[in-house]
């Protein structure tokens, strides 16, 4: 199939009109609304019309058995002074910076290394995936285990190595660190998985040039490979930021927001006061203000990375 | 000219990879294996002394572990094949055709990925009681077909075909939904293949929606009878960590054999030059 | 290619939406049997909810299966999820119009579902139960401003696990009644590499290989404040409590012992996960936990009894809870009646619910019910055992899940070795913005 796209694999992911193509003349607005169809109505049904309907409890107060009653901005006035709400911001807020370097970077390289030629790497390729598709409640419960301050894997090695025994999951300073490490753990392979499929779209020829020009590898990987990948890592970036911060499972599993309110984080939060102080509104509340925040990141994300997107 | 890294080297970083992704799976299992006071024994030990199934005949015996696996099953490859036919029509119209709104019809699916199932579950839940739905498998398998990512990735893969093969079938005479059935969809294979693993598995390890949508235990998905065995906070019975973890194992080795049965497709999808045409 | 897709999607919607397997039913509340009139109660299936798992799971589905065999006219579905998760249910499902027939849940949440309006107090009236029956502080939890709003099932508290082995290998021959003793018999048990016990110089406490006394450090941990304060003749919640004050030195001095145990006297180890299975384990030589866990004794190799909790100050207190059975506000009167069958059946048969290790609240049933290894501790405790109010804000304040202002409290303390005044201070502090709010 003949191939005039010359910007590589950029076209792929981005959403840029190829150069040298007209655009379509003349709406297709009748074929479009067959094909939309379907998916829009589950869509509108099932996902649309129950977050707008959340959004609207945040301007309200409910306790689930009663009646709504509309209060306005009260909601966002409480968590103005509410300290939880601070503590739950700067612990997502946290959580995100532990989490995304190593998610994108060890991705990437773990990327290139089964993008190289060797035996075995689709092994090592299905094994990164492992953990990705395991069930939250799964990793939770075994991690919960390998933590555990007196019979826990980890402790017993660091104490034959001559180190102290660590407070996973009781300390407070600590209980942060060690569900990032999990979630690091379990989300590696789907970046990096995410990351392959965008380094192969690379076109080899690009890279043959380099070498006939004395690029050295890293040079090739700097000037050639990152700018070409930029797409792939935008999407990865967001996607990753999204689930970081809306990450729920394995929090409820393992901390259920302590110790103290450590582990407290935006969606914790909203789970506690939604379904278990039944306030709704206030529940939905934070879910505005997680929805808020992740724009705001995104906005800033699209802005350095500089993709180019056609919203 | 350009220095080869050694294959020992490769294999060496190859086996530590896998070490690591591994370790905690392989741990969990040798300890499910062990009577529970060799469990909780110091220090510990990766052969157990007392080799024992009693953990896992327990979760069988106890629990309707089986149901639990049989209706995840229906739900996930339902709810996957529903989103599968409805978002490669609604991505390849929003990836390829010019109408008035496709922008933001676009932006309003995508910004539904920053609202999570918790802002949603209440009203979703109260629309589901009111017709009746709730705890049958439809109650878990619509709200899955709203699925955005896969909208996210088959619209940046569709826009990113070229329009010449396009072009070249309208000459030919060919109407928008042959081109679309014939020519673009044997073409996305790959993408295709990656939104129906990425999919499947996100059906099947959802949690928090199957915990409020179903009432009987029988009818529970896996991920929710699973969270059972890690008790609660708030009941007082601690969790015996040998059946919680058997019933773990057994979770891994069901995820897996689903996982690697699709697995192929997926593997092929990225090795048959991924996402260019 | 599309055309099997298609095929396939409509086969699995069409499947999926009319299929459901068992347990599809009773969506809507409408009784499966006949609804025909007259005074005898006609066939109805109701809902159950519990918040139970592990053993105590079994044995509620063991009882709800006996009733169930048992007769023809009441048919019980019981649902048990942990208990949070059961609550959103039972008020989601009762803002639907689908409420659940009989919910369970504990003395001190039953604030909450009375100040929302959801439960039904006529119900439980025309029970006719007898209060004499039941074991006073269980009765007087179900009650809210001389209302009452349930039939308690069975009472839990806390008492002191021993192991009689270690016991002896340490030279004590009684488990500790108070302070002097707890803290003395603690140092002895708790050993270190060398073999050394805490109260020997050259302890090496940071080499412990046994340690004397053991207990959880989330809520349970404030549950023993709780206590410690009680038995400093001190209590500042009650059930209609707007705000708190609460006295500094005694809640310090609740707070100071227990952060001892751990810090000073090292007697006990910081951040323990499971003193049960601590114990279980022969690392531990006591532990305060519940009689919840009798049941799981049976395999234990060693010789083990229980005590009565340390009275440390002044009088006998200890922490306790009640489980009891409500009918919420439930429009069809068939199912009322329904439920309040089963609710007697449960409550006069509630001896086979003593097998998990459960007090039950019917003293009728409690004098049928076998004597678990170890129960005799807990009973022995009735007379002095205390309750948290069943206050609207209860849940909040108490509640086991961050964030909660007795979980920060207990942890600051038993985890973090704050100062006692500060963290009674940030307690009260806490408290009153929940009771306020």
């Amino acid at each position: 199939m003949p191939n005039t796209q010359t910007n590589g694999g950029t076209a792929a992911l981005g959403l840029k009109r190829p150069k040298g193509t007209k655009p379509l003349r003349g709406s297709q607005g009748k074929i479009a609304v067959l094909f939309l169809l379907p998916y829009l109505a589950v869509f509108t049904v099932f996902r649309l019309g129950p977050s707008i309907a959340g959004i609207f409890i945040s301007f309200c107060k409910w306790d689930l058995a009663g009646s709504l009653s509309f209060i306005g901005l009260d909601n966002f006035k409480r968590m103005l002074t509410d300290s939880n709400f601070h503590i739950s911001i700067i612990n997502t807020l946290v959580f995100f910076v532990l989490t995304l370097p190593p998610l994108i970077i060890f991705s990437l390289l773990l990327a290139a290394f089964f993008n190289m030629k060797m035996r075995g790497r689709n092994v090592g390729r299905t094994v990164a995936i492992i953990p990705y598709v395991l069930i939250p409640a799964v990793v939770g419960i075994i991690w919960n285990w390998m933590y555990d301050n007196n019979f826990g894997i980890l402790n017993y090695y660091l104490k034959k190595m001559g180190g102290p025994s660590v407070q996973w999951l009781t300390n407070e300073h600590m209980a942060l660190t060690s569900v990032a490490i999990v979630i690091v753990w379990s989300f590696l392979g789907y970046n990096t998985v995410l990351f392959l499929a965008g380094l192969q779209g690379i076109s080899k020829e690009l890279y043959e040039a380099a070498r006939i020009d004395g690029a050295t590898r890293f040079q090739t990987f700097i000037k050639i490979t990152l700018p070409l990948l930029k797409p792939t890592t935008s999407m990865v970036v967001t996607l990753t930021m999204v689930n970081t911060v809306q990450l729920f499972d394995q929090i409820f599993v393992m901390t259920n927001g302590g110790p103290g309110t450590s582990t407290l984080t935006m969606v914790q939060y909203l789970y506690t006061s939604a379904f278990q102080n039944y306030e709704m509104g206030y529940g939905s509340a934070i879910e505005v203000a997680v929805l808020i925040i992740l724009i705001i990141m995104i906005f800033i994300q699209n802005k350095l990375l500089k993709v180019d997107e056609e919203v | 000219m350009k220095k080869k890294i050694k294959p020992g080297l490769k294999y060496l970083l190859l086996v530590a990879v896998c070490v690591v992704f591994l370790f905690p799976l392989v741990w969990a299992f040798v300890c499910s294996v062990k009577p529970e006071a060799e469990i909780l024994s110091y220090p510990p030990r990766w052969v157990p002394k007392t080799f024992t199934l009693s953990n896992y005949t327990t979760v069988l015996q106890k629990y309707p572990y089986l149901s639990w696996g049989v209706n995840s099953l229906i739900t996930s490859i339902a709810g996957t094949l529903l989103i599968l036919f409805l978002a490669s029509l609604a991505a390849y119209a929003l990836g390829r055709f010019h109408f008035r709104g496709r922008n933001l019809i676009y932006g309003t699916i995508v910004t539904m990925l920053l609202i999570p199932i918790q802002a949603y579950m209440i009203p979703l839940y109260l629309m589901c009681a009111k017709v009746g739905m709730l705890n049958t498998y439809g109650s878990i398998i619509f709200p899955s077909a709203a699925n955005v990512t896969s909208i996210f990735i088959l619209t940046s893969f569709f826009k990113g075909l070229p329009r010449e093969l396009e072009e070249a079938a309208r000459i030919d005479g060919c109407g928008e939904f042959t081109i679309f059935a014939k020519i673009m969809l044997p073409l996305s294979k790959p993408a295709l293949s990656t939104v129906t693993i990425l999919t499947f598995i996100a059906n099947w390890n959802s949690f928090l929606w199957p915990m409020i949508a179903i009432r009987s235990d029988k009818m529970l998905t896996l991920p929710v009878g699973i969270a059972q065995f890690m008790g609660s906070v708030n009941s007082n019975a601690q969790f015996q960590y040998g059946t919680a973890l058997a019933a773990c194992c057994m979770a891994i080795i069901s995820t897996m054999i689903v996982f690697l049965l699709l697995q192929r497709y997926f593997v092929e999808g990225i090795a048959t030059s991924g996402i260019k045409g | 290619m599309r055309k099997i897709f298609a095929i396939l999607a409509t086969v699995a919607m069409s499947f999926s939406v009319f299929s459901g397997c068992s347990g599809n039913n009773a969506q809507s509340g409408t009784p499966s049997g006949a609804s025909g009139g007259g005074a005898a109660l006609s066939a109805a299936t109701i809902n159950y909810y519990g918040g139970w798992t592990g053993a105590d799971l079994d044995k509620m589905n063991a009882l709800v299966k006996k009733f169930n065999a048992g007769q023809s006219a009441v048919q019980v579905k019981f649902t048990s999820l942990q208990w949070s998760q059961m609550f959103t249910k039972f008020l989601a499902d009762y803002q639907a119009g689908a409420t659940p027939d009989v919910v369970a849940m504990h003395t001190f949440e039953v604030g909450q579902f009375v100040d929302m309006g959801v439960l039904d107090s006529d119900a439980i009236k025309n029970l006719n139960l007898d209060a004499d029956n039941y074991i006073k502080t269980a009765w007087d939890g179900t009650m809210m401003n001389n209302v009452q709003y349930g039939v308690p099932l069975d009472v839990n508290m806390h008492a002191l696990y021993y192991n009689k082995d270690l016991f002896k290998k340490a030279g004590i021959s009684n488990p500790p009644v108070n302070k002097a003793e707890l803290i003395a018999d603690a140092q002895k048990l708790t050993l270190d590499a060398n073999g050394k016990n805490a109260s020997e110089s050259g302890f090496d406490s940071s080499n412990i290989k046994q340690y004397g006394y053991g207990f959880l450090q989330n809520h349970h941990g404030f549950y023993q404040i709780f206590a410690l304060m009680n038995q400093q003749g001190y209590n500042p919640f009650t059930d209609s409590m707007t705000s708190v004050s609460l006295d500094s030195k005694k809640t310090s001095d609740a707070f100071q012992f227990l952060e001892d145990l751990i810090y000073k006297y090292k007697v006990t180890p910081a951040g323990e996960k499971s003193p049960i299975d601590d114990f279980k384990a022969g690392t531990v030589a006591m532990v305060v936990d519940g009689n919840w866990q009798l049941s799981g004794l049976s395999s234990v190799k060693f010789a083990w009894d229980t005590a009565a909790y340390p009275r440390i100050f002044d009088q006998k207190a200890v922490w306790g809870a009640s489980e009891m059975l409500t009918i919420p506000k439930n429009k069809d009167a068939n199912k009322v009646k329904a439920a309040q069958t089963f609710i007697k059946w449960l409550s006069d048969n509630s001896a086979q619910w003593a097998l998990s290790g459960q007090i039950p609240a019917n003293l009728k049933a409690l004098k049928l019910s076998t004597k678990m290894q170890g129960m005799d501790a807990y009973t022995s405790e009735l007379d002095y055992v205390k309750f948290l109010p069943a206050n609207k804000k209860s849940v909040k304040v108490f509640s086991s899940s961050a964030p909660s202002p007795i979980l920060t409290a207990a942890q600051n303390a038993m985890l973090n070795h704050k100062n006692p005044a500060e963290i009674t201070k940030q307690l009260e502090n806490d408290i009153n913005k929940i009771l306020a709010g």
